[in-house]
């Protein structure tokens, strides 16, 4: 039976539409499948002349450095030793001309014959004015002699070169900044998709030509919700699903570095975060346990805030418009720019902190530079700045507990403490666990707040690595990709146990 | 417990939503607060809760001025439209939470619990989840919840909106039973006239703030005091037809008339609304000066009788005709009246004359 057929009232629709659509997608996806295989053709081609242009200039080097040397060396065997420094001499003479000579030649698809004939030619012309006539006479019969095993060996080496350089290995060397780099680096896997495209569009084509009207409007029934997710699909699939998957691999990829090299696939960059080299401190683990802590100081205190704080707020008193605008500042001001503002009060001299301490008759604290503050300091300026989304979160939650609840349990003659406790709480009990599962992760992530307070390092004696700092570090800094995907993988693992404990919880404090 | 309220006055800056509304509840009595939808009535039941600050007049129970105690000193019992039952308790909590509020021992709030829920026919249900029942159910509850404490005054603020008609039916029952066992003085809004005609002692009619007449409910189909209650009450509505008084003979407006009875306590000429009841109608077979000439439109077949679309003098009403007349539309009948549901309105102020 058809989903139509089940409505009580089955809804009339216009198909003949739809019908078309089967024959347009054929269009668009024949249309898109040339699209990215002119791409891809495009790429390859790209790819090609700068494998041409990779191999002529080894090609120059080798004819150039090693040509030269071999026919400097046959020449000095066959002279004697007190002519070897002249005619080293007129060998580098001649070398930069011999190397636009070469390039010239080459161009000009000259053989290696001719080229190493000519930079023989161009040698023993040098040699001529500096060498006597019975040394020469000496030079020319070796020259004579050598020359077809030098072009040989030449030859074989210039052979050498261009298997050396295959496009699987033209494609490693490539620079991020040369032309069309995309295109070159994904040339293959464009027309594979191109593939995938084509085969699509044949598909379509043959149930076009083949189906019975009522399966065309099935078909079409069916390619009619794809349409519109499309679009979607393929930012999510580009931005979101191939990253992630891209790192997971990543991680599997030791040494890893931006040029696309590494030593092997294993485990060996999980090895080198969870253990570090020997004899020095982990750095990582020092971050997981700073984010632990971090996570474990500010979630719970930033949580309970904001729910005294909406409360507060919720409750409509004189002046709580004022009150929303100062808690919700934090939000729309630049983290990196409050930062500042804060490396300001938590200075030792003229922070505002300090002078409140002072007034209390307290000693002055450091809390930018000793080790021991720099973790509160963390802590006091993430909890400032995840109050206000959590108070927003907290307000809405607030707002959608129905007035009449508070109603009845005052007309009963509850007092606001015993309401807050036994009706808001365990009402607001789903926002919490939002709000719990939010925070934390974003805890788990803390970053910004490291660079901003400690000027751009770890804490005064790189003592407050977090874990994403760690990452940051050992991708930007030491540009190991591997190892920083490998802890990213990490830091996901511990966020996910995290947050299935919490949504656990959560469903337990779902009553509604 | 005896409530009075005295010239009672709301108002929410210049909107008037109550005026000077003034009735007597006694002891042990269900009365409803009927009106439509912005009457002022739910206005007033706030106002006995003490959730709403009165602007002038006095709330008296049992004698003693209440009007400035907050709502827990009133020792009222509320239930709403929507139950407001807490999702995160059982029905035993939701129940024994007033109880809790008071600091009353575990052991005799469970007991009392119990009772109480037990009253409300919920016994089995008491580890269940509000949202585990269904509305009927939580209905019961929220009177349970609402009776637990012993309150001396009982709001219920259209308690049955939420209901689908059958279970409305059977919930009104119950409330009226519940109320008749436990004794309790009860206020019940609503909007719904039927409701409000099954159940209560007394109807308090109210319309834009103003209490229009407090009465029995009979009485207040009956005897209406105006316009507006004749319109408000009975189903179908009752019929009105425009006219003027002319010694003992009511025009209509195209000239038609009749010689009606009573209608001489009207002053001759006066523009009035003629208001009958669509059962106070009889059939008659000849010709008279105190009958109407009536063109039947359409004829509806009810069972036991038949509704009439009847016009006379250019004004069209419903009427009851009994099946035997064998009438059919287009039909020319003549029509007399009962003394029993005819009132004289004054077309202007809608003011009876009796």
């Amino acid at each position: 039976m058809s989903r139509q057929e089940k409505l009580a009232f089955p809804i009339e629709r216009k198909r003949n539409f739809g019908i078309k659509r089967i024959f347009v997608h054929v269009i668009i996806f024949t249309i898109i499948f040339l699209l990215l295989l002119g791409l891809g053709l495009f790429g390859k081609k790209q790819l090609n002349i700068q494998a041409d242009s990779f191999r002529r200039s080894s090609l120059i080097d080798s004819l150039h450095n090693k040509g030269i040397a071999d026919i400097q060396s046959a020449i000095l065997a066959s002279v004697g030793e007190e002519y070897s420094s002249v005619i080293q001499k007129s060998v580098s003479s001649t070398k930069r001309m011999l190397k636009k000579d070469i390039a010239v030649m080459l161009d000009e698809e000259k053989t290696i014959d001719e080229i190493i004939t000519h930079t023989a030619n161009t040698i023993y012309a040098a040699c001529e004015k500096n060498v006597p006539e019975y040394a020469l006479s000496g030079i020319d019969i070796t020259l004579k002699e050598k020359l077809p095993s030098i072009i040989e060996k030449m030859q074989e080496d210039a052979k050498a070169h261009i298997d050396e350089l295959s496009i699987p290995e033209v494609r490693k060397r490539l620079s991020v900044n040369a032309p069309y780099y995309p295109l070159m680096y994904y040339s293959n896997a464009l027309i594979a998709i191109a593939a995938v495209f084509l085969v699509f569009a044949l598909i379509l084509a043959y149930c076009w030509f083949t189906f019975d009207h009522d399966r065309k409007v099935k078909l079409a029934n069916i390619l009619e919700p794809i349409d519109y997710l499309l679009p979607f699909f393929l930012g999510v699939f580009v931005f979101t699903l191939y990253p992630i998957v891209r790192v997971v691999i990543m991680s599997f990829q030791e040494r890893y570095k931006l040029d696309g090299s590494f030593t092997g696939w294993g485990i060996g960059n999980y090895e080198y975060v969870l253990k570090g080299i020997p004899g020095t401190s982990n750095y990582f683990i020092q971050g997981l346990i700073n984010t632990f802590l971090y996570v474990i100081y500010t979630v719970p205190v930033s949580t309970a805030l904001a729910i005294i704080i909406a409360f507060l707020l919720n409750k409509k008193l004189k002046g709580s418009a004022l009150f929303q605008t100062a808690y919700f500042l934090p939000m729309v001001t630049s983290i990196t720019a409050v930062g500042l503002v804060w490396r300001w009060i938590f200075n030792k001299n003229f922070g505002v902190l300090n002078a409140i301490i002072v007034m209390f008759s307290g000693t002055p604290i450091d809390w930018l530079s000793s080790t021991s503050y720099s973790m509160s300091v963390m802590v006091i300026f993430g909890i400032w700045n995840s109050l206000p989304f959590t108070i927003i979160l907290m307000l809405s939650g607030l707002q959608n507990i129905d007035e009449t609840y508070y109603t009845v349990a005052k007309v009963d003659g509850a007092k606001t403490p015993r309401i807050f406790r036994r009706i808001t709480i365990p009402l607001l009990a789903p926002t919490i666990g939002l709000v719990l599962v939010i925070n934390s992760i974003s805890a788990f992530k803390v970053f910004t707040e490291v660079t901003v307070l400690f000027n751009g390092s770890p804490g005064p004696a790189y003592n407050m690595y977090t874990v994403v700092y760690y990452i940051y570090e050992m991708m930007h800094q030491r540009l190991e990709l591997g190892r920083a995907a490998a802890a990213a993988i990490v830091l996901f693992f511990f966020i996910f146990i995290f947050t299935m404990l919490q949504r656990y919880i959560q469903r337990k404090w779902n009553y509604v | 417990m005896q409530v009075e309220m005295q010239g009672l006055t709301k108002h929410f800056g210049a909107t008037k939503a109550v005026n000077d509304f003034s009735i007597t509840l006694y002891d042990g009595e269900l009365v409803c607060l009927l009106g439509p939808s912005g009457c002022g009535k739910s206005t007033v039941l706030n106002m006995l809760a003490g959730i709403l600050p009165v602007t002038k007049g006095k709330i008296l129970f049992d004698g003693e001025d209440v009007t400035k105690h907050p709502p827990e000193q009133r020792g009222i019992g509320l239930v709403f439209q929507n139950y407001a039952l807490y999702p995160h308790m059982t029905v035993m909590g939701n129940i024994c939470f007033p109880l809790e509020i008071q600091n009353v021992p575990k052991a005799e709030r469970i007991r009392r619990a119990t009772e109480m829920a037990e009253l409300v026919h919920m016994g089995d249900y008491l580890d269940r989840r509000p949202k585990q029942l269904s509305g009927g159910q939580q209905q019961r509850v929220a009177i349970a919840r609402a009776l637990v404490k012993n309150p001396r005054l009982l709001l219920l603020d259209e308690p049955l909106s939420n209901l689908d008609a059958r279970l409305r039916l059977e919930m009104r029952e119950e409330i009226r039973r519940i109320q008749l066992q436990t004794q309790v003085t009860t206020v019940f809004v609503t909007h719904d006239q039927e409701e409000a005609m099954s159940i209560s002692d007394h109807i308090a009619l109210m319309k834009d703030g103003y209490l229009q007449q407090h009465e029995k409910p009979q009485a207040l189909y009956d005897e209406p005091a105006n316009q507006f209650v004749a319109d408000f009450l009975g189903n179908p509505p009752i019929n009105n037809l425009e006219g003027t008084a002319q010694g003992d003979r009511f025009v209509s407006n195209d000239g038609s008339s009749f010689v009606c009875r009573g209608i001489e306590v009207v002053p001759s000429g006066t523009k009035i609304n003629l208001a009958i009841r669509a059962e106070s109608f009889v059939m008659e077979n000849e010709k008279a000066d105190s009958f109407m000439k009536c063109k039947i439109i359409s004829v509806y077949q009810l069972g036991k009788e038949e509704m009439a679309q009847v016009e006379f003098g250019g004004n069209i009403f419903r009427a009851y005709i009994s099946l035997e007349n064998n009438i059919k539309a287009g039909d020319e009948v003549y029509l007399s009246l009962k003394d029993r549901g005819v009132f004289f309105f004054d077309k202007e102020s809608g003011r009876r004359y009796i």
